[in-house]
């Protein structure tokens, strides 16, 4: 299930504070989390593009052109964000696409992994809205 | 006699017949002168003148006639009497012939009894007179030849006879006697040995006028000399071997005759023994006994025995057994032969058997104990060898072994069974009985068989081996009831140990395991020479090993090994004991889930809460009123705080697993602790503490793992901000004390209390309870820090006073 620029579960759209257009790529298993990070992006102006597992991600990645940033979730099912960054990476035009892994803190031994397979950054969860804001404004320059 | 007589007639004869011629011849004349009428002149009637004449030729002739008769008969007288000496003479002469002729017999009888022959040679004679022995010893039938002197000569061996005949001649010409030896040969050839004296023979004018001489034939007396010289020679060369000394004293108790035991170094000099007085030359104590000896040797005619001693040079004493005996009615020999080695080893022998830790007894062939040494009195607790002596062996066995030792007695006695050894039980006069390890033996007794006993008292032995083997069963049963797997193998390799959890482990009975390779237990055999290498290298050591079970399944095994070595340290092998960890391995597996599930299952509502709250009080989902955003606050608060109960917790796992990964860098201090001050900002803002850095001049570094010191540094700022009174200030600083980098943060708040100081590193230690939701703490910080502060190779502790305030500090290596 995709779902673009959110759908009919987000009934309040938050209104974007700015509009930048950017485009986000997100995988994230956790229903509300996924919610959370839309309701989050959109409201900073993004347009997301979600994915609730790993296949679910391939398949986005192999269907849409390149997105300004990708956002994974590390423990994902069916194919876990190191192997959606190897694969984002193994795709030529997407090679310049930020990736920023959402990682719980027990993984931690996963972000050398995951920033060595390419990532641009990390953020831990429980991740402050604010920060995570901050830290994909940085990378959407 | 006859003959005596008829001389006699003869000589009466002589005497008359003259007379009655002179008396016949006187009438004659008369007759003539008277008329020549014969008859009667012869009666005296002459005329005259005639008648004159007549009458005196008849009284002169009848004077003459008388005269002569007178005259024979004085004549007749003497001849009679000297007929009668010279009767006597011829008899003696007779007398003496008979004896010359019988001396002569004897002395041929004796010549050929003694082999004398004897012969006599004159001058001018050319045959030698040759007695008869002379014959037979020159081979010949007496007279069977005339023997001269050349064929004499000619008789004796040619080697000899010019020697002879020039000691003939000297002899002859200088009258000496001569003696000399010389061959002769037989008509047959037999050649023999004469001895032969000569010596001339001197007329009355002392010339020599002959040779006389005599032989004797010597050629079995010197044979038998020549044996017995060479017997004699024979028994001095034995004797010179014999390696007694010896001793042969006269009458007097001279010594005539000496050999010493050796000839080098002997204790008695030859030259200042032999010729002198035994009693001269021998020591006092000596002397004295061999005077005894040599009286009651001649008292009873048996050899005499006596031992002695005899000082020697170099200040030890030689001991003898001397032997005397009386030889040639009045002489002595005495033969010392040295026993100082058989004393000694008799002695040696002796004080062995006294001083022998095993008892030692010897019974005759019906079992009667003929002697017993100390140790042997000890072991039947007799006090004196009289309680022992005379008493049958079998009372010191069990009744029911008698008839077995009455059998073997015998069996050895009778040389059946040279000797045996058996473990029994004996019975000492206590009537106390103790195994034995009993060794019997034939063996002579004064000269009778008898069965020599060593005997050992195994009590100890067999408690020693009783308690060894209950030793062994209580080892054994340790090993048997291990959970733990344990096995040991040899030097080779090869099981010589496996216990029962290794056979429920690996699904093999032992039979099917001992003996054979340790390779066969594990799952990569190539590593297990490596590591059996490493672990004699290490003197032990643990590692985790992959078995492989007898079904082929594959296990892990935490395996702890170390090498086994015998009394003297040699290597024997190797002992092993091993834990199957595949179950540990399973939980721990199932835990590192567990926690990354909680860590996720937790974090992920948490993260969704904490998200919400945030956005909520952010006014991202519209205005909230004043008092919503406090209670909405409040809410984000204690998420947050769960949230790092669940860090913390993890923390504490990870750390405390060895799970936590360290990434060592080298880094300067001040920025990182800028940093984290910086990060802190906001929280000690919110609690109205200042924070402070006082670095000086300083900025060391040191090689840690950044998040980590990081995380130490958070928790200490956190720890006193939360403790600072508001309003007032942390301070942190930074100096360098013994190439140690220290850290400390100080806050000026109410101090630890007394009674929590020693708890303050403990696991959710929190000064009071009550403080718990008043300051927010997880009571995990400080736990967490100083297990970090000491991965990082450092020491972490505070000074406290209360109501001044409490400092923290941590110090690291300083790298360079």
């Amino acid at each position: 299930m995709i779902y673009l620029n959110g759908d009919e579960q987000l009934k309040n759209k938050p209104k974007p504070a700015k509009t930048s257009h950017a485009t986000v790529l997100v995988a994230e298993d956790d229903e509300h989390i996924s919610y959370l990070l839309n309701f989050m992006l959109l409201r900073e102006g993004y347009e997301t593009i979600l994915a609730r597992d790993g296949r679910e991600a391939q398949a986005v990645i192999d269907e849409i052109s390149p997105p300004d940033l990708v956002l994974l979730d590390i423990m994902l099912p069916y194919q876990d964000g190191l192997q959606l960054i190897a694969y984002v990476r193994s795709k030529p035009d997407w090679i310049k696409v930020p990736i920023v892994m959402l990682t719980a803190k027990s993984q931690e031994r996963d972000i050398t992994r995951a920033l060595d397979a390419g990532a641009n950054d990390y953020v831990i969860k429980p991740f402050r809205p604010k920060e995570l804001a901050a830290r994909l404004r940085r990378l959407l320059k | 006699m006859s003959r005596s007589i008829g001389f006699s007639w003869r000589r009466q004869l002589t005497v008359c017949l003259p007379l009655c011629v002179t008396l016949a011849l006187t009438l004659v004349i008369f007759l003539h002168a008277n008329s020549l009428e014969p008859r009667e002149i012869s009666h005296g009637q002459l005329d005259e003148q005639r008648s004159l004449e007549g009458w005196s030729v008849l009284v002169g002739g009848v004077l003459f006639t008388g005269l002569l008769g007178a005259f024979l008969l004085v004549m007749n007288a003497r001849a009679n009497r000297a007929e009668r000496e010279v009767e006597q003479r011829t008899a003696d002469l007779s007398r003496a012939l008979d004896d010359l002729r019988e001396q002569k017999r004897q002395r041929a009888e004796a010549q050929q009894l003694a082999h004398i022959g004897t012969w006599e040679w004159r001058v001018g004679m050319d045959t030698v007179d040759w007695s008869d022995e002379l014959y037979r010893i020159f081979g010949l039938a007496p007279g069977e030849i005339e023997m001269t002197y050349e064929s004499y000569l000619s008789r004796i061996h040619p080697s000899d006879r010019c020697r002879v005949r020039n000691i003939f001649r000297e002899a002859f010409v200088k009258g000496h006697s001569f003696q000399s030896e010389e061959r002769i040969v037989r008509p047959n050839g037999a050649v023999r040995l004469i001895e032969s004296r000569c010596r001339a023979i001197l007329d009355e004018n002392g010339k020599p006028s002959g040779l006389m001489g005599i032989c004797q034939d010597v050629t079995e007396r010197k044979q038998a000399e020549q044996v017995s010289k060479e017997g004699e020679s024979r028994f001095r060369t034995m004797l010179k071997a014999v390696p007694d000394m010896i001793f042969r004293l006269d009458a007097n108790g001279v010594v005539i005759d000496y050999k010493p035991e050796r000839e080098d170094d002997p204790p008695l000099q030859p030259e200042t023994t032999l010729g002198k007085l035994f009693a001269e030359t021998l020591p006092t104590h000596i002397s004295r006994q061999l005077a005894n000896a040599i009286h009651s040797a001649r008292e009873s005619g048996q050899v005499e025995t006596f031992d002695y001693q005899l000082p020697v040079s170099s200040g030890k004493t030689l001991d003898y057994e001397a032997r005397v005996v009386t030889i040639e009615e009045t002489g002595t020999l005495c033969i010392a032969r040295n026993i100082t080695q058989e004393k000694h080893a008799v002695e040696r022998f002796r004080r062995l058997v006294e001083l022998a830790p095993d008892g030692i007894m010897i019974v005759n062939a019906s079992g009667i104990v003929q002697m017993a040494n100390p140790a042997m009195l000890s072991l039947l607790s007799a006090d004196t060898e009289n309680q022992i002596l005379d008493q049958n062996m079998l009372t010191f066995v069990p009744d029911e072994e008698a008839g077995n030792w009455t059998e073997l007695l015998s069996r050895i006695v009778q040389g059946r069974l040279p000797s045996i050894q058996v473990e029994s039980r004996f019975i000492s006069l206590s009537r106390q009985d103790f195994p034995a390890e009993i060794n019997a033996r034939h063996c002579e007794w004064d000269g009778h068989p008898g069965v020599q006993f060593i005997i050992r008292d195994v009590t100890e032995r067999k408690q020693a081996e009783e308690q060894l083997k209950s030793s062994h069963r209580y080892v054994r049963s340790i090993i048997d009831c291990s959970s733990d797997m344990i096995i040991a193998v040899d030097n080779n390799r090869l099981i010589t140990e496996f216990n029962k959890a290794a056979q429920r482990t690996f699904g093999y009975s032992p039979e099917e395991v001992l003996g054979k390779h340790v390779d066969m237990l594990y799952a990569e055999p190539e590593t297990g020479a490596v590591m059996h290498k490493a672990f004699i290298e290490q003197s032990g050591g643990i590692q985790e090993v992959l078995n492989k079970h007898k079904n082929g399944e594959v296990f892990t095994s935490f395996l702890s090994a170390s090498p086994l070595r015998d009394a003297e340290g040699r290597l024997v092998g190797m002992m092993g004991v091993s834990r199957d960890i595949t179950a540990r391995k399973q939980v721990e597996q199932l835990k590192n889930e567990f926690i990354s599930t909680v860590s996720h299952e937790l974090r992920t509502p948490l993260t969704a809460i904490l998200a919400s709250l945030e956005l909520i009080l952010d006014g991202a989902a519209g205005e909230v009123s004043e008092q919503t955003s406090k209670l909405i606050g409040v809410a984000y608060e204690n998420s947050e705080r769960l949230v790092r109960l669940v860090s913390d917790i993890l923390d504490i796992e990870k750390i405390e697993s060895g799970n936590m990964v360290f990434d060592f860098k080298p880094m300067r201090i001040v920025p990182v602790l800028e940093e984290t001050i910086e990060s802190m900002h906001a929280y000690a803002e919110s609690h109205d503490v200042g924070l402070n850095l006082r670095a000086g001049s300083s900025d060391p570094t040191i090689y840690v793992d950044r998040d980590r010191l990081i995380q130490v540094v958070t928790n200490l700022l956190s720890n006193a901000i939360r403790f600072s009174p508001a309003g007032d200030g942390v301070e942190v600083s930074v100096r360098i004390e013994n190439r140690k980098v220290c850290v400390a943060v100080t806050d000026h708040g109410s101090g630890i209390p007394e009674e929590f100081r020693t708890r303050v590193f403990q696991k959710f230690a929190q000064a009071d309870s009550s403080d718990r939701r008043q300051k927010g703490g997880t009571g995990l910080g400080l736990a967490i820090s100083k297990s970090i502060v000491e991965r990082l190779g450092g020491e972490i502790g505070f000074e406290t006073r209360t109501n001044k305030g409490t400092t923290f500090w941590f110090d690291l290596p300083e790298w360079r």
